[in-house]
């Protein structure tokens, strides 16, 4: 069965994946939830998502990530996910300059449509490609630095700084969420606590 | 035209459940003859057009491209306007349908191949946009037909069946596939009532199995193939049908499953890879039957317009004499005549949109309208 009844977790994070399309959207959420590579990747077309459940500080956090797909048409549908993300990797890759320049564009969106204080981290793919380089980590870094986020350059393919991304990423986003907000009586606000995730709800319509 | 009995007889002959030779020589009498209400038939009977070298004659003729030469596009590939999005998609293609041992070069063949094919067509209608899954189309029948056929064939598809994807926007796809919930709620209310009840709910989950033909979610050539069989031969929202089905088909799962849009959304994106096709068309067909497009239209109050491919279908193609080539011009004109419509959501005329929209001037003329009446009763009464 495909539902989350016997999933056992503290807290549910949901993230975002953006960035022009073949940037490696979709490698990225492929190593990091399933461990592999597979150079013979389609399109994503539409939206879903993967799950992988990580442990921070002794707390079980269930990360959903969402995968998107690039082309400017599907836009509508991408930015109707914004508003339930906690958390948006803003993906571009190293060897394609627009991809890059498209980052600026893709934050307005974030800005638009997105929660306020939303955790974001700038993620520049294919670094392995060095031969095909054309955006430096330098200029990765200054990008980031001018929107104050956080940045990494990663491969899917060669496995180089995917974990961290995620985990950076998570990390942000429970200090932002769940630290503060246990700090106070109230419930912390956008991320679903699942205190007994063995009695979820019953079924659809379950008669 | 087929006479009557002719289909009757293919009908007669179909439903004692032919076997592939027999299905083959109905098949063969029914192309001899020109029959193309015969051939929809058969390919909506168990096992489609058979194999590909069936396909190889039949698709042509249901598609009016049979006698149909285009060049190949091979100059300028930079200049279209979606060329790079393309080369993008096209380096990611392939590799899954085809045989596990297949060569690169073999693969950049086909590659360069595909991206001809799409650039063929849309750099002859340069109203029809690219977009993501037009190229998964494109691989099938270039997998199925060969290079020339399937350019023959690829521009009487993206003209008379999926024109409504190939807008500007993604807005009239999304039309079409709003149409799903309306149907299911035709065909099973209960199962309607359970998506309902999940908040903000769309279905996005289906867009690709829609856009694509299904054959961005199926790997098996040969099954994408049989399910091109029954949709080339059927009208244009064919695909929402069969997307019905498949929802009908899960909906034991469906319902133990907890009503939150993630769950239910993460389950329904997965086409079922032990999917029973045959039933899943069947039931398809028996729901166009009961339950044509107009209909579904009607009662979802959500009307696709006057230009969408799914209401022209029957004057514009599927009407069309075996012998006779269909307009390639028609589209544009169509387009031209109705532009306003075409982007609008739910199509041509919806009363609440039309309301919303002429919203600034209902309120000039309900403004005039109100201190006309409050100075006449002014007047009347001798205020002043």
């Amino acid at each position: 069965m495909a539902t989350s009844k016997s999933a056992s977790y503290d807290y549910l994070i949901k993230l975002l994946l953006i960035g022009d399309s073949g940037v490696g959207k979709s490698c990225l959420l492929l190593r990091f939830s399933d461990d592999s590579f597979t150079p013979s990747f389609i399109t994503t077309i539409g939206i879903d998502f993967k799950i992988r459940t990580i442990e921070l500080d002794g707390k079980r956090i269930k990360l959903q990530i969402w995968d998107t797909a690039g082309q400017e048409r599907f836009r509508t549908i991408t930015t109707a996910y914004y508003r339930g993300a906690m958390g948006i990797l803003l993906t571009y890759d190293v060897t394609d300059e627009r991809s890059f320049n498209n980052i600026r564009n893709w934050i307005r969106n974030i800005e638009q449509h997105a929660s306020e204080g939303v955790n974001k981290i700038l993620v520049g793919n294919k670094c392995d490609m060095l031969e095909k380089k054309v955006i430096s980590k330098e200029q990765g870094q200054a990008l980031a630095d001018e929107f104050k986020i956080k940045f990494l350059e990663t491969s899917a393919k060669s496995n180089i700084g995917v974990e961290e991304a995620f985990f950076t990423l998570a990390r942000d986003i429970k200090k932002r969420l769940i630290d503060t907000a246990s700090e106070k009586p109230e419930k912390p606000s956008g991320v679903t606590v699942n205190p007994e995730p063995a009695n979820r709800q019953a079924g659809c319509c379950g008669k | 035209m087929p006479s009557p009995s002719a289909v009757e007889h293919v009908r007669k002959r179909t439903a004692k459940r032919p076997t592939k030779h027999s299905k083959t020589r109905l098949i063969n009498e029914a192309v001899a003859a020109g029959n193309l209400e015969a051939l929809r038939t058969l390919a909506a009977s168990k096992g489609g057009f058979v194999n590909h070298s069936i396909r190889r004659k039949v698709w042509p003729l249901l598609l009016h491209s049979a006698n149909k030469q285009r060049e190949m596009f091979s100059e300028g590939a930079d200049e279209q306007r979606d060329a790079s999005q393309i080369a993008l998609d096209v380096n990611r293609s392939l590799a899954h349908l085809l045989q596990p041992d297949t060569g690169e070069t073999r693969l950049e063949t086909l590659r360069k191949e595909l991206s001809n094919l799409l650039l063929t067509v849309l750099s002859r209608h340069s109203y029809l946009h690219y977009y993501q899954g037009f190229h998964d189309v494109a691989s099938v029948l270039l997998l199925v037909l060969k290079p020339t056929l399937a350019s023959a064939c690829l521009e009487p598809l993206a003209l008379f069946y999926l024109r409504d994807f190939m807008a500007p926007s993604l807005q009239s796809s999304m039309n079409q596939i709003s149409l799903l919930f309306p149907l299911i709620a035709l065909v099973s209310p209960a199962t309607h009532e359970c998506l309902s009840s999940i908040e903000g709910f769309l279905p996005y989950f289906c867009l690709s199995w829609v856009i694509t033909w299904y054959s961005h979610d199926i790997d098996d050539l040969s099954r994408i193939a049989r399910l091109f069989d029954f949709l080339i031969a059927s009208n244009p929202l064919m695909p929402v049908y069969l997307a019905a089905a498949v929802v009908l088909s899960q909906n034991e799962q469906l319902v133990e499953l907890e009503a939150e849009y993630s769950t239910v959304h993460h389950f329904l994106s997965k086409f079922p890879s032990d999917a029973n096709l045959e039933m899943l068309i069947k039931q398809a067909y028996n729901m166009y039957k009961l339950h044509p497009p107009e209909a579904v239209q009607k009662s979802a109050k959500l009307p696709l317009g006057r230009a969408s491919v799914v209401n022209r279908f029957k004057v514009d193609f599927e009407r069309l004499p075996l012998t006779q080539e269909y307009d390639d011009q028609l589209p544009q004109k169509l387009l031209n005549q109705h532009v306003r419509e075409v982007e609008k959501p739910g199509g041509h005329y919806h009363p609440d949109r039309w309301v919303l929209a002429n919203a600034r001037h209902l309120a000039w003329i309900s403004a005039f309208a109100a201190t006309s009446v409050i100075a006449w009763y002014a007047y009347q009464t001798g205020y002043t």
